[in-house]
């Protein structure tokens, strides 16, 4: 277990957290008794091979997901009690994404795509936040522009405006630069951290890449479901 | 590819619900067509077989002169079985009492008559009747009650016609072919054609009616046709359609309406199929791009898709067959079970149109599901590498003709008819092209709007306006269906109701000819009592002498451009101090009851025909006096619509008081008080009457029989069509699906997203059943006018329909086949559900 804030600081907090899927009749246990707590405004890595579980944690902890057994508080709520629901609400308030495939509606323009959170939550000044942040990762020139139209750099960092835009607790990032080459990685990962610190985000970012994992303040590594390090 | 591969791919293609759809669209297509074409086939056959009753067999040659032995011989050799009928009248005398004779419409027949259709018999004078399949033996005669009566003659006596003497064996009452010519007026007598020769009656310049009936299949009929062609000079050669005006009108209205139908079912269904087959490529590029940088050759790949589509077409054909049988049978069951039980048997089905179903399901595979297949093959193994890669794409010009060339091959193959596949595609091109514009700018209205809306409605219209290109094609293909079923069923309300409006309920079933001004009162009297519909009128005949003092003939010739009814021919006159009934005085005024000046009305557009105007004068001759008469009014009528005589000229009493007069009246007698009127006959045994109410009973078994037939087409066609809706709701499914947990895992609640998809649909129903009802008038003007002879008509009903249709139908299989999807956990977006 690594613990880096006390509990009582914690914005992100789990206890016994297993999942396990049933597959071919048999149950099959993929994340086992992981405790982990994250303080505010921390930057912390998830690291790991390959189905160590990296993604099954992550998607329990933005309460994508329910566990089989354990709790998970986010901002104070025990996520893991709640329905999906209310699950939902919490991630529109607190909750942001950087996903490794981008995720961007293919028949939206970079725009729409950023505005999506903020139109989902019925804010009416989408328009401009969007704007601004795609300003602030570079692509003021791509407003009108759809996903197909743009290289797989720029598609994640409409992916990481729209995550932005909608100014987070918590930022939730799965392999962001996995698709990437390594320069245009290098971008990313740098992007991203810029406008963690500036608008004082939780950060947490599942990746296989140590270079990365070492920009976090701390990182906990998984192997076959359960913490090692 | 070998075929254990393919084999492979559709094994788990089918497991995954790949082809599930695919699968489903080709069934329900296969299925359409050839329960469309067995069920219409087979009543079609029925339909005629029922109506060929009135012919008294399928075809008929007709003539004055006799049918020369070459025709039955040709019939003969072509397998065709014939029967021959002479028709002529002649007076019959009782045998034993040569002061006791009638004239008589006597129909000499073979030992085979009728080949259609059966006889009805009495036991007794103006008793029950009842069906035989019998019909007098040589030397034998049967006759109808009122001779017996006339002639004071009892069964097993001996009647003589010309120089014959035949023994009476039955009481006929009515025969199919019973005609309505003079012919057939008098009272019948049915003898066989080896007697005729001892009648002696036939001489040179004597009226006798020929008919060659005969039997046989359409194709033969075409052959005998056309061999007979150059010698049928003089001879009517007749179908079914020529013996009755009503169900040929009933039977080639309902081809119509089964082309149609049938056409359009066809469409629905390759659309379908189009869009399925599209989303199954899509989904399967990375598939084809893993195999060809595994090494694939494109060839290898061309022949694993086409592999594929023809395994995909027989299993799919196979079992749209088996649906479409099942279909078929269960209707023939509920046909001939619960709703015509009094009816013939249905004659079997033909190998057509189950081969018409295999054709329809691989031309719709080949032209709708082949260019998206072919699509795959130009993937490029880039594609693995980067999804976003764009592979080169079959040209949408091959697209397209593939898809052209298929509907147009199915539809002139279907209909037979290239000016009706033109008018249908161009008027389907048309439809397109104006409802995708209107479908743009509705959408763009609606991304407008949105932007003012709550949040559950912002975001349907985003929503909308987010796959504003596939929204486009789905108002198309919605409004497209919404019109084609309201044309449906519309145009079938109309047919159906203008079948009904010609035979209603109470039409009447027996007409009295030869009523006697002293008779007058007794029929008077039995119309009021046991008659629920009925018309007395007087009948003169009479014609139009002068007109102004100028010979009518001399009139004539100066408008010599006229068509129509001659003025100077023959006429039927009758008086009224009353306007008749469903007549309406259009010009003038009708003139008070007992009037003493001679006054005549006429019909209007005889008048206008003939430039007869208010206040001139006709000259008459009727039964040998001149009159001169003033004409007092126009008068406009439906002819033939009406359950009632009809007439050009219509006079005061006073005009006929010193002329004898004779009446005639058309009556509708219930089944309970059918003895009541056989008592008023042989009270009254000098009236003609004629029975006309088998003939109706077939013509209303015939109408129902197709009207049947035309709700069960509207049903399948609207499988169809909610098959199509199915089908493009499942072709945005994916998009939908990374949307959707996209969205949840950005916060949405199920229950925003589920009430915004509901307002998408309802939306997308609305803007398609608007589309839709614009549509739907301006085809019905042309289909109605054009196609089918209505008078149009716009109809308030449509515009409910349509948004009712539209929005209803279309927010309801748009929740129930995507609320799934909601359910899906958000996490699905981790493990890239894209």
């Amino acid at each position: 277990m690594t613990t880096t804030a006390n509990d009582n600081d914690a914005i992100l907090r789990a206890e016994d957290l297993t999942k396990e899927v049933e597959f071919e009749g048999a149950s099959l246990t993929i994340l086992r008794d992981v405790d982990i707590s994250i303080a505010r405004g921390e930057a912390v890595a998830i690291v790991g091979e390959s189905g160590s579980g990296k993604t099954t944690l992550l998607g329990l902890l933005a309460g994508l997901d329910v566990p089989t057994r354990g709790r998970v508080w986010l901002d104070g709520d025990e996520i893991s009690a709640f329905n999906e629901d209310e699950r939902a609400q919490v991630r529109a308030r607190a909750v942001g994404f950087v996903f490794q495939t981008f995720q961007l509606i293919d028949s939206l323009t970079a725009l729409e795509n950023v505005m999506l959170p903020a139109e989902l939550r019925g804010e009416r000044t989408a328009r401009e936040d969007a704007i601004r942040y795609l300003e602030r990762v570079g692509l003021d020139q791509r407003l009108k522009h759809y996903p197909r139209q743009l290289s797989g750099g720029e598609q994640q960092r409409v992916a990481i405006a729209r995550a932005f835009c909608s100014e987070p607790l918590v930022l939730f990032a799965d392999e962001p630069t996995g698709n990437l080459d390594t320069k245009t990685g290098h971008h990313i990962a740098d992007l991203l951290f810029e406008l963690n610190h500036e608008n004082q985000t939780t950060l947490v970012l599942v990746t296989h890449d140590r270079s990365l994992a070492e920009r976090c303040q701390s990182s906990t590594e998984l192997a076959a479901g359960a913490v090692i390090a | 590819m070998n075929l254990r591969l393919i084999l492979n791919f559709i094994l788990s293609d089918w497991r995954s619900g790949e082809l599930h759809l695919l699968l489903i669209a080709l069934a329900i297509a296969v299925g359409t067509v050839s329960s469309i074409t067995l069920t219409v086939d087979r009543l079609q056959k029925a339909m005629t077989k029922e109506a060929s009753v009135f012919l008294g067999a399928d075809r008929s040659i007709n003539s004055r002169k006799a049918i020369p032995d070459a025709f039955v011989q040709e019939a003969v050799n072509r397998g065709i079985t014939t029967s021959s009928v002479v028709a002529f009248n002649s007076m019959v005398l009782s045998s034993s009492d040569n002061t006791k004779s009638h004239l008589a419409s006597v129909k000499a027949v073979e030992g085979n008559y009728p080949l259609r259709g059966k006889l009805r018999v009495a036991e007794e004078p103006f008793g029950a009747t009842t069906e035989t399949t019998e019909i007098p033996k040589p030397g034998e005669i049967w006759m109808n009650s009122r001779l017996l009566y006339i002639l004071d003659v009892e069964l097993g006596d001996e009647v003589e016609v010309g120089y014959a003497t035949l023994t009476l064996t039955g009481i006929i009452e009515s025969e199919p072919d019973r005609g309505f010519s003079m012919l057939d007026l008098s009272p019948r007598v049915l003898m066989r054609a080896e007697d005729i020769e001892a009648t002696q009656v036939i001489q040179p310049g004597s009226q006798i009616d020929y008919r060659l009936l005969l039997v046989g299949d359409d194709a033969t009929f075409r052959g005998l046709y056309q061999a007979l062609e150059a010698d049928l000079e003089g001879y009517r050669w007749r179908n079914v359609k020529d013996s009755d005006a009503r169900i040929g009108r009933a039977l080639e209205r309902a081809e119509s309406f089964f082309l149609i139908g049938g056409s359009m079912a066809v469409l629905l269904a390759g659309v379908a199929i189009a869009l399925s087959a599209n989303r199954y490529a899509r989904r399967h590029f990375d598939h084809v791009g893993i195999l060809k940088t595994l090494g694939a050759r494109p060839r290898a790949v061309l022949w694993g898709c086409l592999g594929l589509l023809i395994l995909i077409g027989v299993i799919g054909i196979a079992v749209g067959l088996f649906a479409g049988a099942t279909i078929h049978f269960g209707l023939v069951w509920y046909l001939t079970e619960r709703v015509l039980t009094n009816v013939a048997e249905i004659p079997p089905a033909s190998i057509a149109p189950i081969l018409t179903g295999i054709v329809t399901g691989f031309i719709c595979l080949f032209a709708f599901a082949l260019p998206p297949f072919l699509d795959l093959i130009s993937v490029s193994p880039l594609h693995v590498i980067r999804r976003d890669f764009r592979r080169a794409g079959v040209s949408s010009l091959i697209t397209y003709t593939c898809a052209i060339t298929g509907i147009l091959g199915l539809l002139i193959w279907y209909s037979g008819s290239w000016s009706f596949t033109l008018w249908l595609l161009l008027g389907i091109v048309a439809v397109t092209l104006i409802f995708g514009t209107a479908a743009i700018v509705l959408l763009r209205g609606g991304r407008l709007l949105g932007m003012q809306a709550g949040s559950v409605w912002r975001l349907a219209l985003s929503g909308l306006q987010r796959r504003n290109v596939e929204n486009t094609g789905q108002i198309i293909v919605f409004s497209l269906v919404i019109m084609l079923l309201m044309i449906l069923y519309l145009v079938r309300t109309s047919l159906v109701e203008e079948w009904q409006e010609q035979l209603p309920a109470d039409t009447p079933n027996h007409v009295l000819f030869n009523i006697s001004a002293a008779q007058r009162d007794d029929v008077e009297q039995f119309i009021e009592k046991y008659a629920t519909e009925g018309d007395l009128a007087a009948f003169y005949d009479g014609r139009v002498v002068a007109l102004n003092g100028t010979p009518v003939r001399e009139y004539q010739r100066s408008r010599s451009n006229v068509a129509g009814p001659r003025l100077s021919s023959g006429r039927q006159l009758t008086w009224s101090d009353e306007v008749p009934a469903n007549n309406e005085v259009v010009d003038g005024e009708w003139w008070s009851p007992g009037t003493e000046e001679l006054l005549v009305s006429v019909e209007r557009d005889y008048a206008l025909t003939w430039g007869l105007n208010i206040d001139d004068i006709l000259s008459f001759r009727i039964q040998g006096q001149v009159l001169d008469v003033r004409i007092a009014n126009l008068r406009a009528l439906e002819w033939n619509e009406n359950a009632q005589f009809n007439f050009f000229f219509v006079f005061p009493p006073r005009v006929f008081a010193d002329i004898p007069s004779s009446y005639r009246a058309m009556i509708y007698v219930p089944d309970e008080h059918r003895a009541e009127l056989s008592q008023l006959i042989a009270r009254n045994p000098t009236m003609t009457v004629i029975d006309v109410d088998s003939i109706i009973k077939q013509v209303q078994s015939v109408i129902d029989r197709v009207t049947m037939a035309v709700e069960w087409i509207l049903i399948l066609v609207l499988t169809s069509g909610a098959l199509v809706l199915l089908a493009s709701i499942q072709a945005s499914r994916d998009s939908r699906i990374k949307e959707h947990a996209l969205l949840r895992s950005m916060g949405g609640t199920k229950k925003l997203i589920l009430g915004s998809l509901t307002a998408e649909f309802l939306l997308l129903g609305l803007m398609a059943g608007l589309v839709a009802i614009v549509g739907a008038e301006l085809s019905l003007y042309l289909i109605e006018k054009e196609l089918l002879e209505f008078e149009y008509a716009t109809r308030p009903e449509i515009w409910v329909a349509g948004f009712l249709l539209g929005g209803g139908i279309v927010a309801s299989v748009g929740y129930l086949s995507t609320r799934k999807l909601v359910r899906l956990p958000p996490v699905t977006i981790l493990r890239d559900a894209g």
